[in-house]
């Protein structure tokens, strides 16, 4: 990268942090709207952006930044008090800056971004209440006449400093045009130190940098400058001075400037009361900018000791920090992955050794290789704050358009977590808190008429716990009526009555996380348009956390999300199958049972060939890990219970190992694409091991929703009574059609594209053989199944031949009472039924099947399918 | 002229340019991965990094290794990664000229072409150039 492009690159970092920090500024300012040191800092902030602009020759940018700044002159000097109208333009001037620098980062130009609204906005409101003493009409001119002044001003300061007998000629003439130059440079790319502290232009960093060890070494400037300030006092004529004393100079300084341009203001005892000659309201602010590139020095050598005295307000925190690129800090922390290795490897050494020296010396390492890999994940760490600091804009924008009085409060700031983590929580955090404001908040009258002050209150609030971080999103609106959620899932389609029924008020709610779930009566551009908390739930789950929902209809809802502390390093039981070990994230195991081996039977029953355990009275449905891997191995001798997308379901393992923290590396996309594993990890005795995919092993190995295989498994396993029989339901083109379980070898997903064409009829491949499709819909003259990529297939066999049966949905697995059919019946049925209350269509699958295949039971002497229509008729 | 790191796969010499090759080692312990395509031999761990080993002889659809037979490990850097290949021998790093070169030998068989880009005629046997990037995938 060449420099120029270097510079442009670090403005742009410092600007959106810049940015970041107005937007909050901004915000507070407007409960606030006297605060001074609000108003400081939003100038400083809009100064420093069009300094360095001005200086990168970035010109729209500079006249956007310019015209915001004449506006917060007035502000800050009194001249206008803030309200909402002004907030809003310079919010939306906000945007436009930093859709500008987008641009430049994007493109390296300034683009076409629109600044004419914007600006116009801005002098609409500076026309609308023209400041009193008219100084917005002022300023251009005054700005003008003062360039010149300023431009002078340096000539002659450093013409001054010539002379100047405290200071030697090698701090001050001797070496700095050259110095001022390169730390203008420096400041503009804004190079590791904040100096922030220091106040606005780059002009004014530079003088920090430049002048530190001057100031250092002459401990006078103040009272110096403080004494002809003194003499000079009564004058009129503030450049003058400048140019004689650099320090009252300060036309930089916005601190000095405020004071002196206040004339309501008492002066503050020592910066120029003398100066804030009234007649020149907009000298001491306009100057600076306008001088940005020609002046770097300008206020230099004299800045210092001013900046110190006007520290206090600032944020002097930052001094304290670097900026470190990130992947520095990632190829550390692999380092230090491979000493803890390394280290392991020597205390296995020692462990062995009569050596005592050894042992200690091992002792020790290990000692620090742990220390230091806890710093090192600590640079790693950063504040949420990172990622709340945007809300109280997104709040405030919402609320005013939704017409809510919302106040915010943050609990926890400080809560830190790994920065890639930070970046995933961003979205859903924010997608919470915009649902919190759009449903859950009410209208001020309808909290009022609720016995509630007018007021809402959303909390943000961060904690650790257990070796996690919980956010929680909390407001104190209407809350969530779980009924109502429930009877929208099932108008949608979502869950059954059945369901429902056995759900848990808690159950009910996590329904709002099912995709395609949304409870707003209407669709607003806030949120409501279905695509909301599923997205929130998948994307919080992708990071290996998840989320709650807990709500008292009228008192208010919580969102809590629990996020691990990093990904770099997660919490895996380490399991035995085949010879090879394998990690399993702790944070989807939910216990462990183990098998008793000793028994024939060993607790494990099958229902229809899947593998079922009773625990605790419910039927856990059981994925073999020796079968999801395909690899040789002993009896089982353990379930681990797993949870994950939002299903249970037992993994039978070999043996469980260990519990390690294990350091998670990234596998190719080759080898993620199998769909079992998530990464690898470099075990304590330098073993790899694979860390299984729980969420992609419970889609692939459990392909019925669990909460309706459970229930088919419990009555298949309870009930043997002969007037009823198990039948699969499924959708077709609206139709619920059950067709006999018994017969129903597998449910199988297949993809669009495998599907082939053979003498006119569709087949796909399927274990080996071609395996003949029926359209079901088109069997029964229902509408043709739903379009998407993937066929959904109920496989019926019959001897060595199958056929695959597309259907839209697999509804459920019941029990069909013989005594209820009716004979209602149509082409490919053969009657009716009433399942869970709703009529359902029974399925003639013989003459379905010959349909598709006439040959299907040419070679089999008995006909099952006859006898299985038989018993439904 | 080109340098190149030479090795041996089923009586055949075989080389990568040097400028590929990361560094060659005595055979690491290696982690099974079921389900994974036949030409992956498994994870290395290779001073704390993860790295996927392909089996050059199950890549150019050559018999198995006989039994006695242990494989060294020739690391490349595909892509920014460093990826394992199992060879048999490892040989000499060897100069050649680019008047030896020549395009692949039509007697080779279709797995093997697909993955050599070309040949060096040497004094005594003929140098296959692996196609490092494609035998990886």
């Amino acid at each position: 990268m060449d420099e120029s492009q270097e510079i442009v690159r670090e403005f742009l970092v410092e600007s959106y942090e810049n940015l970041d920090q107005l937007d909050r500024d901004l915000v507070a300012l407007e409960s606030e709207p006297g605060s001074r040191a609000l108003l400081s800092s939003i100038f400083r902030t809009v100064h420093t952006i069009k300094g360095t602009s001005g200086f990168l020759g970035l010109t729209r940018l500079e006249r956007v930044t310019h015209v915001g700044e004449s506006l917060l002159v007035e502000l800050r000097d009194g001249h206008r008090l803030m309200d909402q109208p002004t907030t809003d333009v310079l919010l939306s001037l906000t945007d436009t800056v930093r859709a500008i620098l987008t641009s430049v980062e994007v493109t390296g130009e300034e683009g076409e971004t629109d600044i004419d609204a914007v600006i116009a906005a801005v002098e609409a409101i500076q026309a609308g209440a023209a400041a009193p003493d008219g100084a917005s009409q002022d300023v251009p001119v005054e700005a003008a006449t003062t360039e010149d002044a300023a431009a002078t001003t340096v000539d002659e300061t450093i013409g001054a400093y010539e002379t100047t007998d405290e200071l030697s000629a090698e701090q001050a003439a001797g070496s700095f045009p050259d110095e001022a130059v390169q730390a203008a440079v420096a400041a503009a790319v804004g190079v590791a130190v904040e100096t922030a502290a220091c106040d606005a232009g780059p002009q004014k960093r530079t003088s920090c940098r430049v002048v530190k060890p001057i100031s250092a070494k002459v401990p006078e400037p103040h009272p110096a400058t403080e004494t002809p300030l003194e003499e000079t006092g009564p004058t009129t004529e503030p450049v003058r001075s400048a140019a004689v004393e650099p320090a009252p100079a300060e036309p930089a300084t916005p601190k000095s400037a405020s004071a002196k341009s206040a004339p309501a203001e008492p002066a503050t005892p020592k910066s120029a009361s003398a100066k804030s000659a009234p007649a020149e309201p907009a000298t001491p602010k306009s100057a600076p900018a306008k001088s940005a590139p020609a002046v770097p020095s300008a206020g230099g050598p004299a800045k210092r000791p001013v900046a110190d005295a006007v520290d206090t307000g600032g944020r002097s925190a930052t001094d304290t920090t670097i900026r470190v690129d990130v992947d520095v800090l990632d190829a550390l922390m692999r380092q230090v992955g491979e000493l803890v290795l390394a280290r392991n490897q020597i205390s296995r050494i020692a462990q062995g050794s009569a050596e005592q020296e050894l042992v200690r010396a091992a002792q020790q390492l290990n000692l620090i290789a742990g220390e230091l890999q806890e710093g090192v994940m600590k640079t790693r760490m950063q504040p949420i704050e990172h990622v709340w600091s945007k809300m109280p804009r997104v709040v405030r924008d919402l609320a005013t358009s939704l017409g809510r009085e919302i106040s915010l409060e943050m609990i926890g700031k400080d809560t830190e977590l790994d920065r890639s983590l930070l970046e995933a929580v961003k979205d859903p955090l924010t997608h919470l808190v915009r649902n919190a404001v759009d449903h859950g908040i009410e209208s001020p009258a309808e909290r009022v008429a609720a016995g509630k002050p007018a007021k809402g209150t959303l909390t943000l609030r961060a904690y650790h716990a257990g070796g996690q971080v919980m956010v929680e999103v909390r407001d104190d609106g209407r809350g969530v009526d779980a009924e109502k959620v429930a009877a929208s899932a099932i108008r949608k389609g979502l869950r059954t009555q059945e369901q429902v029924d056995q759900a848990s008020q808690q159950d009910m709610l996590q329904m709002l996380f099912l995709p395609g779930f949304s409870t707003a009566e209407k669709v607003t551009n806030v949120s409501g348009r279905g695509v909301g908390m599923d997205v929130v739930k998948t994307k919080i789950e992708e990071i290996g956390g998840n989320v709650e929902i807990e709500s008292a209809p009228g008192k208010g809802t919580t969102c809590r999300l629990r996020i691990p502390l990093t990904l770099a390093i997660m919490p895996t039981l380490t399991v035995a199958c085949g010879g090879d070990l394998y990690a399993v994230p702790q944070v989807n195991l939910v216990e462990l049972v183990a098998l008793d081996a000793a028994k024939e039977d060993s607790g494990i029953e099958y229902v229809h060939s899947a593998p079922v355990y009773r625990l605790r009275g419910e039927l856990l449905p059981l994925v073999s890990l020796v079968d999801v891997l395909g690899v040789q191995a002993d009896a089982p001798t353990v379930i681990a219970v797993l949870q994950a997308e939002g299903r249970r379901f037992g993994l039978l393992l070999d043996r469980v190992v260990n519990t390690e923290e294990i350091v998670v590396k990234p596998i190719s996309a080759r080898l993620k694409s199998i769909g079992l594993y998530a990464g690898a990890t470099v075990l304590g005795d330098g073993r790899v091991a694979l860390i299984l995919d729980v969420q992609a092993i419970a889609r692939t190995s459990l392909l019925v929703d669990v909460t309706s295989a459970d229930d088919a498994l419990s009555r298949a396993v309870d009930s043997a009574s002969l007037s009823s029989e198990q039948v699969l339901v499924v959708g077709v083109g609206g139709h619920r059609v059950a067709m006999p379980l018994a017969s129903v070898a597998r449910l199988e997903h297949v993809a669009t594209d495998a599907v082939e064409s053979v003498g006119g009829r569709q087949v796909v491949q399927y274990r080996g053989t071609i395996l003949p499709l029926l359209h079901l819909g088109a069997v029964l003259g229902a509408a043709p199944e739903k379009a998407s990529d993937e066929l959904l297939i109920v496989v019926y066999s019959n001897g060595h031949r199958s056929v695959g049966m597309v259907v839209d949905d697999i509804l459920d697995i019941l029990d069909d009472d013989v005594r209820t059919h009716s004979d209602v019946d149509d082409s490919g049925l053969v009657g009716s039924t009433v399942l869970s209350g709703v009529i359902t269509e029974l399925l003639d699958v013989r003459a379905a099947i010959l349909a598709a295949d006439p040959s299907f039971y040419d070679e089999t002497s008995g006909d099952p399918y006859a006898d299985l229509v038989g018993a439904i008729q | 002229m080109s340098q190149y790191v030479t090795f041996d796969l089923n009586d055949t010499l075989y080389g990568v340019e040097v400028s590929w090759v990361q560094e060659v080692l005595r055979p690491h312990e290696r982690t099974n991965i079921p389900r994974s395509p036949t030409t992956v031999a498994g994870l290395v761990n290779l001073r704390g990094q993860v790295v996927l080993t392909v089996d050059l002889r199950t890549r150019l659809e050559m018999p198995p290794r006989p039994e006695g037979v242990d494989p060294m490990m020739v690391v490349v850097q595909v892509g920014g990664e460093p990826v394992s290949l199992l060879v048999d021998r490892i040989g000499d790093v060897v100069g050649a000229d680019d008047d030896t070169y020549a395009p692949p030998p039509d007697t080779l068989d279709t797995a093997t072409r697909a993955l050599v880009t070309g040949a060096h005629k040497l004094d005594d046997q003929l140098l296959l150039l692996l196609d490092v990037e494609r035998a990886v995938t």
